[in-house]
């Protein structure tokens, strides 16, 4: 069975080469670019995974997590952050992240943790 | 015997041969003496008994008057060698017969009855008698003695060859026997003289001989263990005498009754010129010479003063003593008697001491003290104008502290200013290369895993690419590390354990000797561990570095001191050079090639952040040496 992700990042490549990456190790991938963008392609696709980055411009990384969790609970979510911004880490926290990543995103740490995810 | 014999021995000798020689004498005289009587005696009985044999043969030529029978009677005496002569006489006393015929008569007429000793002979009346009372005449008889002074002469003879052996066997056998008596004497007598030549009371006489002689020695050496202790104790005695006297910061002199010297101290010495050993029994007036310190004239002397008066006598004024060498200085001196157990005076003892700085201290007093009146109201004056000084350098002083004081904190607060500027920069800058570093990952990332048997300059650029993007990262790290310091997350730290982690994750090269140096029990330090883990590395790293090339040695202790635990990090490169020891703690200072010189800012920071302070020490050698002291958690070892 095919696992299927949402990669959500405001930097287009980063986008890019992530998909790229997680669809060399068999993930079939879907690109945001921003948080409600994001939020309606959960809603409108059936996806197991969002990945996320926190920083984001309109709506931030957080924002789209409650958003999401509102319409689609089962949705599992994984933020990736620069910032060590302790407040916004503990909303997330209590919405329901998955798991919080620190950037620079250690590729095969990230691969896990999507394993882990949709195990 | 040798003729070495000491007078003791030759004494005894002499003793034994005069006692053995007079006993012989005597023993022999006794026999000789008697020999000579019962001789005597025994001629007596034998020629009184011959004379009356041939006093009764007379008796017919008398009573006949017949001098043929009387001289044939007497001429039967040829028998008696030692008879000489006899004369018989008749009634009245007229020589009537002679034996031998013709010898002239001795006496003209009988002598008294009876025998006796004349001139060495013995003589002899026998009375002749005839019947019971009628006497007839008396025969007159003389014998030789030489026979007897012939045997005594023998005999003495004899008694001097016998005297004589036992007086040689006597000298031999007292050579001998006196030893017992002289030898443990003389041991006796060795020792005396050893002593009383080298003074040695250490030595003692070997036991020898008999009870009284053993006794003897004993008592000897008793003795002088008894001199010796108290000739020990005299010496500590007057050792310490000489002690106390050397000390004395006086000078002193003590005389005999003559006023002659037996002492002085070296501060006599000094001031009189003379040395002990040359004024030693030297008249006191000779060296100790006071003079009137205003007239020049010679006082009396203090010693003599004392012996005539026996009292205490001192001066303190208006005395000087002249030294050996002229140089005249004014003293205060003191006289004492010395007495002894009963009281009686002997000798003087004299006590003086230089008083030329009291003399000087005393003018000075007096000089300052005319000063003095003399700058009273000159003072008042100045004091015056003094308070008014002071009061004005003291509010400019002020002045000058407020001033600095204000400068100081401009200065604080333009340095938090700008470091507070580059702190927000550095964390924008850090967060906005951060993602395309990212990207740039992922796209090296993504390439590795596409790229089939890729060429090998693609695989090396490809590694270069991660290289690269590797040190950017850390650079973006220190720029966000020196951004945000966060409060520190403080738990009790195993220090050790910490050091350890972070040696780890450091590629140490081969040619660098890693050291370290811990406590048998590391302090716990309350910390945020991974601060202060960051602060070690950089330590560390910034080490190894500086001996890159060079090689050496990275020494890391931990030490525990009043209150914290100071973990010293150093290296054997080239150190710091001194002119930059004051400016590497700021931010942006580096001294490598590459980096933006934030690592020891940073630690620092993070170092003061949780309650320590990083700084830069001296190490033993020429090396950098990094000096981290951490608070300790209260009651942790």
């Amino acid at each position: 069975m095919t696992k299927r992700i949402l990669v959500v990042d405001d930097d287009r490549q980063m986008v890019t080469t992530l998909c790229d990456i997680l669809g060399l190790h068999g993930w079939e991938t879907s690109r945001g670019h921003d948080g409600s963008a994001a939020t309606e392609m959960v809603v409108a696709q059936e996806l197991d995974l969002v990945l996320m980055d926190v920083v984001m411009p309109t709506m931030n990384g957080v924002e789209a997590l409650r958003a999401i969790k509102k319409r689609r609970p089962e949705t599992r979510v994984i933020l990736m952050t620069a910032y060590a911004a302790g407040a916004l880490l503990a909303e997330a926290e209590r919405e329901g992240v998955f798991r919080i990543l620190a950037k620079p995103v250690q590729l095969p740490n990230l691969l896990s943790v999507l394993d882990e995810a949709v195990d | 015997m040798p003729s070495s014999n000491t007078p003791i021995q030759r004494q005894l000798m002499t003793m034994l041969m005069v006692i053995s020689g007079l006993v012989l004498l005597t023993t022999s005289a006794a026999l000789l003496a008697y020999e000579f009587v019962t001789y005597r005696q025994s001629a007596v009985g034998q020629l009184s008994t011959l004379g009356r044999i041939v006093a009764s043969n007379s008796t017919a030529a008398l009573a006949f008057a017949n001098p043929d029978d009387a001289r044939e009677t007497l001429s039967a005496l040829r028998a008696e060698p030692d008879i000489l002569g006899a004369t018989l006489y008749d009634a009245s006393g007229q020589p009537f017969a002679s034996y031998p015929e013709g010898r002239p008569v001795d006496n003209a007429t009988p002598g008294p009855d009876g025998y006796r000793f004349e001139e060495g002979r013995l003589v002899g009346f026998e009375p002749v008698i005839e019947g019971d009372n009628d006497r007839l005449g008396t025969l007159y008889i003389l014998r030789d003695m030489g026979a007897l002074y012939d045997r005594l002469s023998l005999y003495a003879g004899i008694v001097a060859i016998v005297m004589g052996v036992s007086l040689l066997i006597a000298y031999l056998l007292s050579g001998r026997l006196q030893r017992q008596i002289s030898q443990p004497i003389l041991a006796l007598a060795e020792v005396a003289t050893a002593i009383s030549v080298r003074q040695d009371f250490s030595v003692r006489a070997p036991r020898r001989g008999g009870a009284e002689l053993g006794t003897l020695t004993d008592a000897f050496n008793h003795m002088l263990e008894r001199i010796q202790a108290q000739r020990e104790a005299l010496q500590e005695s007057e050792q310490s005498l000489a002690t106390t006297l050397d000390s004395i910061a006086d000078a002193v002199i003590a005389t005999d009754t003559e006023g002659r010297i037996l002492r002085m101290n070296p501060v006599a010495e000094q001031l009189t010129g003379w040395a002990m050993a040359e004024s030693e029994g030297q008249p006191i007036t000779e060296v100790f010479r006071a003079i009137h310190e205003e007239t020049g004239e010679p006082a009396e002397s203090p010693v003599r003063h004392v012996l005539r008066d026996g009292v205490v006598v001192g001066t303190s004024n208006h005395t000087a003593l002249t030294s050996r060498d002229g140089q005249t200085r004014p003293i205060a001196h003191s006289g004492a008697p010395i007495r002894d157990a009963q009281g009686s005076v002997r000798g003087v003892v004299l006590v003086f001491r230089d008083q030329t700085e009291e003399r000087e201290a005393q003018r000075m007093l007096l000089r300052s003290l005319q000063l003095e009146a003399q700058n009273l109201h000159m003072q008042e004056a100045n004091r015056l104008k003094t308070e008014y000084l002071e009061k004005a350098v003291s509010q400019n002083r002020e002045l000058e502290q407020a001033l600095r004081a204000l400068e100081e904190a401009q200065e604080e607060l333009a340095r938090k200013e700008r470091l507070a500027v580059l702190g927000r920069l550095s964390g924008s800058v850090g967060h906005e290369l951060r993602n395309p570093l990212g990207v740039m990952t992922n796209a090296v990332y993504f390439l590795t895993l596409v790229l089939k048997d890729p060429p090998e300059k693609v695989t090396e650029y490809l590694g270069i690419l991660r290289h690269q993007i590797m040190l950017s990262e850390k650079i973006v790290g220190d720029l966000l590390d020196f951004a945000r310091i966060k409060a520190p997350q403080r738990a009790v730290v195993d220090l050790r354990k910490l050091i350890d982690d972070q040696l780890a994750r450091v590629t140490v090269p081969a040619n660098v000797r890693v050291e370290t140096r811990f406590p048998e029990s590391t302090p716990k330090v309350e910390i945020d561990a991974i601060q202060i883990g960051q602060v070690v590395l950089n330590l560390i790293t910034n080490a190894v570095q500086a001996m890159e090339t060079s090689g050496g040695a990275l020494t890391i202790t931990a030490e525990p001191r009043d209150g914290s635990v100071r973990v010293a990090v150093e290296d054997s490169g080239t150190g710091v050079a001194e002119e930059l020891r004051a400016k590497i703690f700021e931010p942006l200072f580096t001294t490598k090639a590459r980096g933006i010189g934030l690592g020891l800012a940073v630690s620092r920071s993070l170092a003061q952040a949780n309650g320590g302070e990083l700084a830069l020490g001296r190490g033993k050698g020429p090396g950098a040496r990094f000096e981290l002291d951490l608070p300790v958690t209260p009651g942790s070892g």
